[in-house]
C-alpha cells in the first residue's frame, strides 16, 4: 500500500487546522504592537482556555508561591511565548478530545506526550539549554504525528507494530516499511499544516536523528533522551514497545550526567500529576 | 558483580572487594570508582583481574530479590533486557534507565 504523509493529513480535515485562538495569538505575540491587553482579550474569548492556562501557571510545573489570578498577571511573570506555548499545548490536546486511537488509549497518551514535554523542559533546565521554555511544547507534540498515524491508518499502524514485535526492529523502521515514513516525518507535516512556528517543529521532529535539525540539535537531542526517559519511567505509551535507544555521546555532550537524568526523574515524579491535572 | 579482566577494565566501574598487593597492602579499597590511575596501577602490580560491577548506578538485581519476589525480579529483568534490546548494553545510560524500568515494574506503581 502506498500513502503519503499529505494523504493522511487530508483523510482527517477536522484534525488538519488549529483553532483560530491559536493563530490569533501567536500572530499578536509576534507583532511588534504587542500588547499584555491584547493577548488577555484573546485568550478571555475561550473561558475554558483561560482556565487551564491558569490552571498551568499555578500548578507545580512553575512553583510560583504566589497564585496567579488572571491572564495579565500571567503574562507578566511567565512572559508572552511561554504563554503561547501552553496555549498551543492545550490547543492541540482539546482538538483530539473524545478521540480513540487502537494502539494505544488517548488517556496514556496525553500521559506520556506530558511527561516527555517535562522531561525536556527538565534536562534543559539541567543542561543549561537556552531555549529549556520551548523544550516543554516541543517534548509535548514530538509523537503528534504516530497519533495522527493512529487515527487515520489504525489497521496500518497494528501492522507496523506486530512486525516491529517479529523482527525485533523499532517501531519508527517498521513505520518507514508499512507506510513509506515514520512518526517524525509525520510530525513534521502537521505542524507545517499546522503552521507551528519553525523553532518547534525543528524540535519535534527529529529526536531520533538529532543531527537532521537545522537549528536546534541539542534540544532535539533532550526530546530525544526524554522520550526514552519517560519510556523507561513507565508513564503512559506511545506505541513503542522497544525503547528507542539514546548515544552515550550525545547526551553527555550537551552537558548532561547520570546525576542529571536522576535528577529529572526525581523533579518528573514530583510535578507530573500535577501538569497532568492542568491540561487534561 | 564479576572477576573482570584487567584488558576489560573501564574507567567508572566500580571495585566490589578490595584489590591486595603481592605484600598484602591495600591499592585499590572496594566502592572504589576506577580511574585511569588505577588502571595504571593495576598494571604495574601484574594483577590480571579484578572483582567489578559495571557502575555505581548497575541494578543490585540479588538485592532487589530480598525486597521483591524472586521470580517477578527475573521477569521484570528479562522484559528490561528485551525492551532495551536496541540500547548498548555497555552505556551508563541503558544501566541507568533499565534499573528505573525493572523497579518501577516491581513496584507496579500506576501513573
Amino acid at each position: 500500500m502506498s500513502i503519503n504523509p499529505h494523504q493522511l493529513i487530508a483523510e482527517c480535515p477536522e484534525l488538519c487546522t488549529l483553532p483560530q485562538i491559536y493563530h490569533k495569538l501567536n500572530e499578536a505575540v509576534n507583532s511588534p504592537n504587542c500588547t499584555t491587553g491584547i493577548i488577555s482579550r484573546i485568550i478571555s474569548q475561550d473561558p475554558i482556555l483561560t482556565m487551564k492556562v491558569l490552571r498551568m501557571v499555578n500548578s507545580a510545573f512553575y512553583g510560583f508561591p504566589q497564585e496567579i489570578e488572571d491572564i495579565p498577571q500571567a503574562i507578566l511573570i511567565i512572559g508572552q511565548q511561554q504563554l503561547n506555548d501552553l496555549v498551543l499545548a492545550n490547543t492541540v490536546i482539546t482538538l483530539f478530545d473524545g478521540l480513540k486511537p487502537e494502539l494505544f488509549t488517548m488517556e496514556d497518551f496525553w500521559k506520556f506526550s506530558i511527561a516527555s514535554g517535562l522531561s525536556a523542559r527538565i534536562l534543559g533546565d539541567l543542561s543549561n539549554n537556552k531555549f529549556s521554555e520551548r523544550l516543554f511544547v516541543g517534548g509535548l507534540l514530538h509523537c503528534v504525528g504516530r497519533l495522527m498515524m493512529a487515527l487515520s491508518q489504525p489497521k496500518l499502524l497494528l501492522e507496523a507494530y506486530d512486525l516491529s514485535i517479529s523482527k525485533e526492529i523499532l517501531l519508527s523502521d517498521a513505520e518507514k516499511i508499512v507506510f513509506g515514513f515514520n512518526n517524525e516525518e509525520m510530525n513534521s507535516h502537521i505542524m507545517e499544516a499546522w503552521s507551528i512556528p519553525s523553532s518547534i517543529s525543528d524540535i519535534s521532529s527529529h529526536y531520533l536523528c538529532p543531527e537532521n535539525s537545522e537549528n536546534n540539535k541539542n534540544e532535539a537531542t533532550i526530546v530525544g533522551i526524554s522520550n526514552s526517559l519517560i519510556q523507561s519511567l513507565r508513564i503512559g505509551a506511545n506505541g513503542d514497545y522497544y525503547i528507542n535507544p539514546i548515544n552515550e555521546n550525545k547526551w553527555q555532550d550537551i552537558g548532561l550526567s547520570t546525576n542529571s537524568i536522576v535528577e529529572a526523574s526525581t523533579r518528573i515524579n514530583e510535578q507530573f500529576k500535577d501538569v497532568l491535572k492542568s491540561l487534561v | 558483580m564479576a572477576k573482570v579482566a584487567l584488558n576489560n577494565l573501564k574507567i567508572g566501574m566500580v571495585t566490589t572487594s578490595e584489590t591486595l598487593d603481592q605484600n598484602g597492602h591495600t591499592l585499590i579499597r572496594a566502592k572504589e570508582e576506577l580511574t585511569d590511575k588505577h588502571i595504571t596501577l593495576l598494571k604495574m602490580w601484574g594483577i590480571s583481574e579484578i572483582d567489578v560491577k559495571y557502575s555505581k548506578d548497575e541494578i543490585d538485581i540479588e538485592l532487589l530479590k530480598t525486597e521483591f519476589s524472586p521470580i517477578d525480579v527475573n521477569n521484570a529483568t528479562l522484559e528490561a533486557d528485551t525492551r532495551f534490546k536496541h540500547f548498548d548494553n555497555e552505556s551508563k545510560i541503558s544501566f541507568l534507565l533499565k534499573k528505573y524500568y525493572i523497579l518501577d515494574k516491581l513496584k507496579g506503581a500506576e501513573k
